[in-house]
């Protein structure tokens, strides 16, 4: 099935918000989306998903006869999957040009950079070594499956643990799980790619969507470990356009952003690992988990590809615009028992201050429509301001109110 | 399984209202119900609703559009052949859209319509076995609100169920919207809707809200765009 | 130029395992129009490296491209790049001559630098079709490859932006600390295959360089590196080298194309060259 093509008003629109340093759903411009990973039951099983992008990856092992260049070493493949599961215009089983270049790009990431130890992988030299075989399956493209395939590629190898074996002149004997604990790979650093889209008027973004990826003009991936070493680097324009690279003002923003990346892999990694060790059955991951969730609204906000950068963040909001008006509010004793709230002035709304009655009458709006989910957050804060106020008398809080009103309209 | 009006049907579900009517009346069953010899079933996961007379339809989740005659989508132009445009409106197939059916159009006056420009078209023809053709005017040959859209709006695309949601009379969300914001909206019935507001900022706050109204229940509607409002004041 | 060559670290003076110093570039023999059924032709040899290139087009679009890119407005460009089962020097044979990951990322690599220098809105619903053909193979192929279908471009008369040059810097051994100030530490131009081979790390960078002196200016149209870790702080500094390689290709290229063009122009033609 063909690509549906980009209209117009979709291309204008992303290099019009792009233009003014805002994405369409809602992200900074280098602000990647949040990386979730969760293994499965196996050995270096994992799902990664890259805000609605998602990939499984399974690392698997058998033994072979080393290659004749490189004898005494074992063998690492990488095999990514873009098939009509991930996007209808995806064709199945045949090499195209989107999957050859995921496939080039993580080969040279993982498998070039030498970061894993693969002469440890050597049974016999020259007969026998283990051959490692990465296979990631992209399940949902919503952009940069780039990163998402390389963040599952290292997770899975990191996770995997091969069987034990041990080899007696003429004989190699593979141990079961049961016989011998398994053995994890030894891996020197951990790259990551880190893709950037430039776009037509010079601006740089992380980690772009579909959409984002259809309107630049230019691409970069970055295959960076934590120690801020490059292993792989591509750049290509994707039309005909005369942007200049962007490698030397974006590589740290790469470099900072991958070291946070793999911290994050590792740690994910070493919990499950940890749980299984201990044979911590209700720890350690399983598949259920990465669509079990613990609210009822936990879908809403992922369904919404295009939102403010506000929304989602609200309940912090909330927190922050009372704590704000906390400040800038005072307390004046004007007789032994009552106190007056005022609102400081020079701040006030007019004055280049916050426009604070929009706010207390919007706020005022949700507390009796009372949103069930997302405002009890508000309420409680709403209580705890109040208490602070209720310094003597409980009709105090209205009078308050007026008081600000009055002060504004003045 | 039974079901009454009101209540999840699931495939299979045996909808005990309709059966037990009298062979006289008719009733009409639109889409997710099926006859079955003497008992209706539905084929649809959804809400079973009753419209007006004996209308029974199921209220489904679905994102694959089926044209239907009479409905208004939202289209890409993607080609254009000799006399007609070939128009993607996210159905199966490709609709046409002949340079005749714009208003004032003549042999010697095409419209300007380019490949990537959306149209907001009526669909005259969708039969299963033709291909879909759309026109951008009424019968009288006046335009409307039809016409090729301004490229400095936004497409995006949502449910089928949020679509009719949001195009039901009672519906608040696009009154309380517009007391905020000025914008103008063509919402298709293929699950396409396009907005021009006056920033992008308010572009997307429009979209935000839109996209946020599918689970959000009627009565919520307010607050909702409030909390829409505020964020947008916060960002200025 | 190299200042760094006096210190002699090495038992070679500085100078690489050819001879060469770090930003020297190998012999550069070139020749254009070098088969009569092709638009355009030409043969390039970088040391060791040596390239075929036929360019056909602009014709009708036809093959499995035409049906990819048939709706497009502007013109398509099919690029194939095929490496001789002979061409490696060590006596190896290659299995296949394309078809494999590595060359059809190569094609899609020479597809994107041909589309940003040729000017495809000239020729809608056109194909130009570029076949590459490597005959031996000493580092720094693609690079090559992409000078070479440059170079058979001009010679098939299709108007081109810029000259889009090919440049590989390698950083021979990028763990060894101690030789930051010699002339090896910012990385060695137009690599060999013995020095990709190293564990260091190559950076292939294919750029348009403009007439423009200062070379660092040059428009980065492709970049790719591979090998094993490079620090960042490095990076920039190989960069430049690789641009500066670039720069100096062009105009090695650039004198190559006025000479053909002056011998192999009509008589009227040359004489309005002897002038200068």
């Amino acid at each position: 099935m063909r690509e549906v093509i980009l209209s117009h008003c979709e291309k204008n629109f992303v290099n019009k918000a792009i233009d003014k340093e805002t994405r369409l759903d809602g992200r900074q411009l280098l602000e990647a989306r949040p990386v979730n990973i969760h293994f499965g039951s196996n050995w270096g099983c994992c799902i990664v998903s890259l805000g609605r992008t998602k990939a499984i990856a399974q690392v698997s092992c058998d033994i072979q006869k080393p290659k004749a260049s490189r004898p005494n070493e074992g063998m690492l493949h990488i095999n990514v999957e873009l098939n009509p599961m991930a996007a209808p215009f995806f064709e199945a089983g045949r090499q195209s040009d989107p999957s050859v270049q995921i496939n080039r790009q993580l080969e040279r990431c993982l498998k070039d950079s030498k970061c894993i130890d693969l002469e440890s992988l050597c049974i016999v030299a020259d007969k026998k070594a283990w051959n490692l075989r990465v296979d990631i399956n992209i399940i949902n493209h919503d952009g940069n499956l780039v990163d998402c395939a390389s963040i599952a590629a290292l997770a899975a190898l990191m996770h995997f643990h091969r069987p034990d074996v041990s080899s007696s002149e003429e004989e190699i004997i593979i141990h079961s799980f049961a016989e011998k604990d398994p053995l994890p790979l030894t891996i020197y650093h951990h790259p990551v790619c880190i893709s950037f889209l430039v776009f037509e008027n010079g601006n740089t973004i992380m980690d772009p969507t579909y959409l984002e990826e259809k309107v630049g003009v230019a691409q970069l991936t970055m295959g960076i470990n934590s120690y801020r070493e490059l292993c792989s680097l591509d750049f290509n324009y994707l039309t005909r356009t005369s942007v200049a690279d962007v490698i030397p003002t974006i590589s740290n923003q790469a470099a900072n952003y991958a070291a946070e990346l793999v911290s994050l892999i590792k740690e994910s990694v070493r919990q499950d690992v940890e749980a299984r060790y201990k044979k911590e059955v209700k720890n350690f991951g399983r598949f259920e988990n990465c669509i079990a969730t613990d609210k009822l609204t936990a879908m809403f906000t992922d369904k919404i590809p295009i939102k403010l950068s506000s929304w989602g963040k609200m309940d912090d909001r909330e927190d922050e615009i009372m704590e704000d008006q906390k400040e800038n509010e005072q307390i004046i004793k004007i007789n032994k028992n009552s106190a007056e709230l005022l609102l400081l002035k020079g701040d006030l709304f007019g004055n280049g201050g916050v426009n604070t009655w929009q706010n207390d009458s919007s706020s005022d709006d949700e507390e009796e429509s009372s949103d069930e989910v997302v405002m009890v957050e508000e309420t409680k804060t709403k209580c705890h301001v109040l208490d602070d106020i209720e310094l003597s008398e409980d009709s105090e809080e209205e009078e308050t109110q007026n008081m600000t009103k009055d002060d504004i309209q003045t | 399984m039974e079901v009454t009006v009101g209540d999840v049907a699931m495939p299979g579900d045996i909808i005990k209202d309709i059966s037990t009517h009298n062979t006289k009346d008719k009733i009409i069953l639109g889409p997710g119900l099926r006859r079955d010899g003497e008992v209706i079933v539905a084929s649809k996961a959804g809400v079973l609703r009753k419209g007006q007379s004996a209308t029974y339809y199921i209220d489904s989740y679905q994102k694959r559009y089926i044209p239907n005659r009479g409905e208004n989508v939202v289209g890409i132009v993607t080609q254009k052949v000799g006399d007609i445009f070939k128009v993607d409106i996210a159905a199966s197939e490709q609709a046409g859209l002949s340079y005749m059916a714009f208003e004032g159009a003549s042999k010697r006056n095409r419209p300007d319509v380019q490949v990537g420009d959306v149209v907001f078209a009526k669909l005259l023809v969708a039969s299963k076995d033709m291909e879909p053709e759309l026109v951008c005017v009424d019968s009288l040959g006046k335009k409307g609100k039809l016409g090729v859209l301004s490229s400095d709006g936004m497409l995006f695309t949502c449910s089928f169920s949020l679509v009719r949601k949001i195009l039901n009379p009672e519906c608040p969300l696009f009154k309380m919207l517009g007391k905020e914001q000025a914008y103008d909206l063509a919402v298709g019935m293929n699950g396409r809707v396009w907005i021009k507001a006056r920033s992008v900022h308010e572009t997307i706050a429009v979209a935000n809200a839109i996209l946020a109204a599918e689970y959000t229940a009627l009565s919520e509607m307010n607050s909702l765009c409030n909390r829409i409002a505020k964020m947008l004041l916060q960002q200025r | 130029m190299l200042e760094g060559d006096q210190d002699q670290e090495e038992d070679q003076g500085g100078l690489r395992n050819d001879g060469r110093r770090a930003a020297e570039l190998r012999k550069i023999r070139v020749r254009m129009g070098v088969f009569g059924q092709a638009d355009g032709s030409a043969y390039l040899e970088q040391g060791n490296t040596k390239i075929l290139v036929a360019v056909y087009g602009p014709h009708q679009p036809r093959g499995s491209a035409a049906r990819a890119g048939g709706k497009n407005v502007g013109g398509i460009i099919n690029c194939q790049y095929s490496t001789a089962v002979f061409s490696f020097s060590a006596g190896e044979r290659k299995r296949r001559p394309r078809g494999d990951r590595k060359s059809i990322e190569k094609s899609l690599q020479l597809r994107r630098a041909m589309e940003s220098i040729i000017q495809l809105d000239l020729y809608p619903r056109s194909q130009i079709d570029v076949f590459v053909e490597v005959l031996q193979i000493d580092g720094s192929e693609y690079c090559v490859a992409v000078n070479a279908a440059t170079l058979a471009l001009i010679d098939a008369g299709i108007p081109i932006k810029d000259y889009a040059i090919g440049c590989t810097a390698s950083l021979i051994d990028s763990t060894s600390k101690n030789d930051e100030d010699s002339s090896h530490a910012a990385g060695v131009v137009d690599a060999t295959y013995m020095e990709e081979c190293s564990p260091g790390a190559t950076l292939s960078i294919i750029a348009l360089p403009g007439s423009s002196n200062d070379a660092t200016k040059g428009l980065v149209v492709v970049a790719q590196g591979a090998g094993q870790r490079l620090h960042l702080s490095r990076l920039e500094a190989l960069r430049n080298r690789a641009l500066c390689g670039c720069r100096d290709i062009r105009n090695i290229l650039d004198r190559a194309v006025r000479q053909h063009l002056t011998v192999h122009s009509q008589p009227s033609f040359s004489t309005l060259h002897v002038i200068d």
